[in-house]
């Protein structure tokens, strides 16, 4: 650098310090290191090549929304870029910091500011981890009831920034429909709130606008969202059925009855031989679906019974409570060491979303592609959030011995997803249900979205015209 | 070099967030440099480039972590973080990189036998001690307790008395390696151990019981680690001594305390070695309980993990003991009790928390 960039870089480094208190600004190489890579495996495997990844010029640790708002004012005087940081726990690449700039880690901001018991909300600040916050509301009897394998890892606002979604979606929703109101710093500075509920007449919603924009067009710093009271009772009861399709019927009947599971889960009969078997210690050959139920005693028994008697109408092995039971205490050792995989493997979640009508048609068009065009790669997959007129397919892709060169394996990589997902598409789905776009599927926006993706191109030039907020992520432009 | 132990948990946990909640430092700074994952990042850049640990501010941020082991308590395959922490400070210190303070103190433990520097006999501060030199219970009484807490040393010899067991101690007791393990000084850590395991075999103790947590993890699980057994000697925290001798009536509870007790969970018992049920029964025995934060996961022993930590980072330190102090203050008023001298010391004198006791001192009061 020379002696000309050292003064500017000086100066702005010293606006930083005075918006955010100068130890809240850190330059520090082990601080590049950590946030140079987040969960996506491209990044990852250039660690493990021994490469220099991109980092971030500065880390900064707002504590407050006026201290976003400052930094973002900052930063867009100069044109720099801004990548958002929770957790750092997405798949996607969406917080690594492909052109330097200024990486706002957020988790500073993680007050739970109040909980309104008449309604059943919280307000919180967006960095809090959601673990903690979790641990918060149970201790007064609450919960979020968002369990996704994140949990421990992630803030909320990673959670809203990518739509995502926990283990009791199909009873409690996504977070999108978690959420009643947002604070939020656009890219200018200014802050905003979105209405104060959810579901009004009163023009399009800004609060989803915001939601699922993973920080290409501002950053929430507090949100709203629903709580419920601990159930009075949850009961799960899991079969395996001969084959996934059989499996599909019974899960696809349980939701189209309208009893209102908190979960189903079914994995194919490549992923329960190879995951369910490993976890859960279940060793037997076919389709291993579970579900649950959960409120107050009576009912959760009633709408059991009902589930129970769908399935078996599909002559499955019956498994019972207790192996449904051992499912839901180890839903989160599939993400542990050395459950969960790892390089050198490459792997990767081709998670997608469709109708009934369409979402095998969906799994077997990627599991064509993938196994007839990558004969390298193991396909797996399970149906993890249903919903009334359909589910999610959180298929993946598992090459044991990649290319050992980045540049080779990268190609590799990027090659089987952008056919898989064109095949998903062709059949209906979409790019991605919960863990988002990212660096990782930009690419595809412009052929998922069709002509409309202007709508969301034009919205983001006109909200952030000089490109500072995490730029090169969900398809739109890089620097 | 790195044992292919050390290797095989860089390469589990350098991409892996799931512990990163509970991770004492982290959730004081908010870096991700300081969070196991962070940690591992470090680390692995180390195996894969030696000459990694030059850089600075990289040594200076393994010094970070606090080795309380709640990620480690935390995981569901146990991949030991705290133990690969200590490995890379271990190549940082055979690569002559050691920070100044860490360097420094490490002498100072090795020219006195004592992470304080005292040159004072180690048993001047508890005068009812009896130095016996064999018997088949050896105290093991630790610097931090002889030092600092002789409080609790005293209360340890009530208990014992009141219970008639006979107890020696050893004469030239000096700490026990752990101060020097954390800080990477392992040969040096070794050398301490040996002299103990030395002492303990010549006293003809067939259990050793520790007051210090810490002290009870070097000689559980350090002291193997190095090589060096102790033979059929059982090791025990003086928590399940008293918890023993209570269940076996050689004494007996004779009054509760009205005041609540804010009990905190030793790093050393309760994360590196699940054994922080007898502290817990004791206290509950002696008073009601009331829990510290909204979980049983994370770390409230305000840097009892690291021993030494808040002697080569105060600043870091003080922040940890705050947030500590800042949860124990939320559970409300009452007597602050621990199992561990370390945490007696670090939260003497944090804000707006009640009295701190030893549960050695609680037990002694409960059974006067």
């Amino acid at each position: 650098m020379n002696a000309h960039m050292n003064y500017r870089f000086a100066m702005l480094v010293s606006e930083l310090e005075d918006a955010v208190g100068q130890e809240h600004v850190s330059l520090k190489t082990a601080d590049k290191v950590a946030y140079a890579t987040d969960y996506y495996w491209v990044p990852e495997m250039w660690h493990d090549c021994g490469a220099e990844n991109p980092t971030p010029d500065i880390i900064v640790h707002p504590g407050t929304t006026e201290e976003v708002s400052k930094v973002l004012r900052i930063a867009n005087t100069h044109r720099i870029p801004v990548i958002p940081w929770g957790g750092g726990s997405g798949s996607q690449g969406g917080a690594v910091p492909m052109y330097g700039g200024i990486t706002i880690d957020m988790k500073r901001m993680d007050k739970i500011i109040s909980i309104d018991e008449l309604s059943l909300t919280v307000t919180v600040e967006t960095g809090i981890n959601t673990q903690q916050l979790e641990w918060a509301l149970e201790q007064k009897g609450y919960s979020m009831m968002h369990f996704p394998g994140s949990i421990n890892c992630a803030t909320l606002g990673g959670f809203l920034a990518h739509r995502g979604t926990g283990v009791l979606s199909t009873k409690y929703g996504k977070i999108e429909d978690m959420t009643i109101t947002l604070e939020a710093v656009l890219p200018d500075g200014t802050i905003i709130n979105t209405l104060p509920v959810p579901r009004h007449a009163s023009g399009p919603d800004i609060a989803q606008l915001l939601i699922g924009s993973e920080g290409t067009l501002g950053i929430m710093t507090k949100a709203t969202m629903k709580i419920h009271r601990i159930p009075e009772a949850r009961r799960f009861h899991a079969f395996l059925f001969k084959d996934m399709t059989s499996a599909m019927a019974a899960g696809r009947n349980i939701m189209l009855s309208r009893l209102r599971p908190a979960v189903i889960r079914m994995y194919d009969e490549a992923e329960t031989k190879k995951l369910i078997k490993r976890v859960l210690n279940i060793d037997r050959t076919g389709a291993y679906l579970v579900f649950g139920f959960d409120g107050y005693r009576d009912i959760v028994d009633l709408e059991m019974q009902k589930a129970i008697a769908i399935c078996r109408k599909g002559s499955p092995e019956d498994l019972g409570e207790e192996l449904g039971e051992e499912w839901w205490k180890n839903k989160y050792k599939f993400f542990y060491p050395p459950y969960m995989f790892h390089l050198p493997q490459a792997f990767g979640t081709l998670d997608t979303v469709a109708t009934f009508a369409n979402i095998e048609k969906v799994y077997w068009a990627m599991k064509r592609t993938v196994e007839e065009n990558f004969p390298e790669a193991t396909y797996i997959g399970h149906f993890s959030h249903w919903y009334e007129w359909g589910c999610m397919l959180y298929a993946r892709f598992i090459i044991e011995e990649p290319p050992a060169d980045p540049m080779e394996a990268t190609r590799l990589y990027n090659k089987i997803w952008n056919m898989a997902l064109r095949a998903a598409m062709k059949e209906g789905g979409v790019l991605n249900e919960h863990h988002g776009i990212g660096l990782k599927l930009g690419r595809l926006m412009p052929e998922l979205y069709g002509s409309a993706f202007r709508v969301l191109t034009d919205i983001k030039k006109a909200l952030d015209p000089n490109n500072i907020m995490n730029p090169g992520k969900m398809g739109f432009p890089g620097r | 070099m790195y044992r292919k132990e050390t290797i095989e948990t860089v390469k589990a946990c350098r991409f892996c967030f799931m512990c990163r909640h509970v991770c004492t430092i982290g959730n004081v700074t908010r870096s991700e440099s300081n969070t196991p994952r962070g940690f591992g990042l470090l680390t692995d850049k180390s195996i894969m480039r030696p000459d990694a640990f030059t850089d600075k501010n990289f040594i200076d941020t393994m010094y970070e972590c606090t080795l309380c082991s709640a990620c480690r308590s935390h995981c569901v395959s146990s991949y030991d973080v705290p133990g690969f922490v200590r490995a890379a400070r271990a190549e940082i210190v055979a690569a002559g990189n050691a920070p100044d303070s860490v360097r420094a103190l490490a002498k100072r433990i090795i020219d006195t036998g004592n992470v304080f520097g005292e040159k004072t006999s180690r048993f001047a501060k508890i005068p009812s001690l009896k130095r016996a030199s064999r018997a088949d219970v050896l105290l093991y009484i630790g610097s931090y307790a002889a030092y600092r807490v002789p409080e609790m040393a005293e209360a340890a010899i009530k208990i014992f008395n009141a219970a008639k067991i006979s107890f020696a101690v050893i004469e030239d007791e000096i700490d026990t390696g752990k101060a020097l393990y954390n800080l990477g000084s392992i040969d040096e850590a070794k050398t301490a151990a040996k002299h103990i395991v030395q002492a303990i075999r010549d006293s003809g103790a067939k259990t050793v019981v520790t007051l210090c947590p810490s002290d009870y993890d070097a000689l559980k699980n350090d002291y193997p680690a190095f090589g060096l057994s102790l033979g059929e000697v059982a090791v025990e925290h003086s928590s399940n001594f008293y918890q023993r001798l209570l269940k076996e009536k050689k004494i007996s509870i004779k009054k509760r305390r009205t005041e609540k007790l804010v009990f905190i969970d030793s790093d050393y018992l309760s994360k590196y070695n699940e054994n922080g049920a007898d502290a817990r029964a004791i206290a509950s025995a002696i008073g009601d309980i009331v829990e510290v934060g909204t979980n049983r996961e994370e770390s409230y022993a305000a840097l009892e993990g690291g021993v030494v930590y808040q002697l080569i980072q105060p600043k870091l330190g003080t922040r940890v003991i705050e947030c500590a102090a800042s949860k124990i203050a939320e559970a409300g008023k009452g007597i602050v009790v621990t199992a561990s001298p370390i945490s007696f010391v670090t939260l003497s004198g944090a804000k707006d928390i009640g009295p701190i006791t030893a549960i050695d001192t609680l037990l002694a009061q409960a059974i006067s």
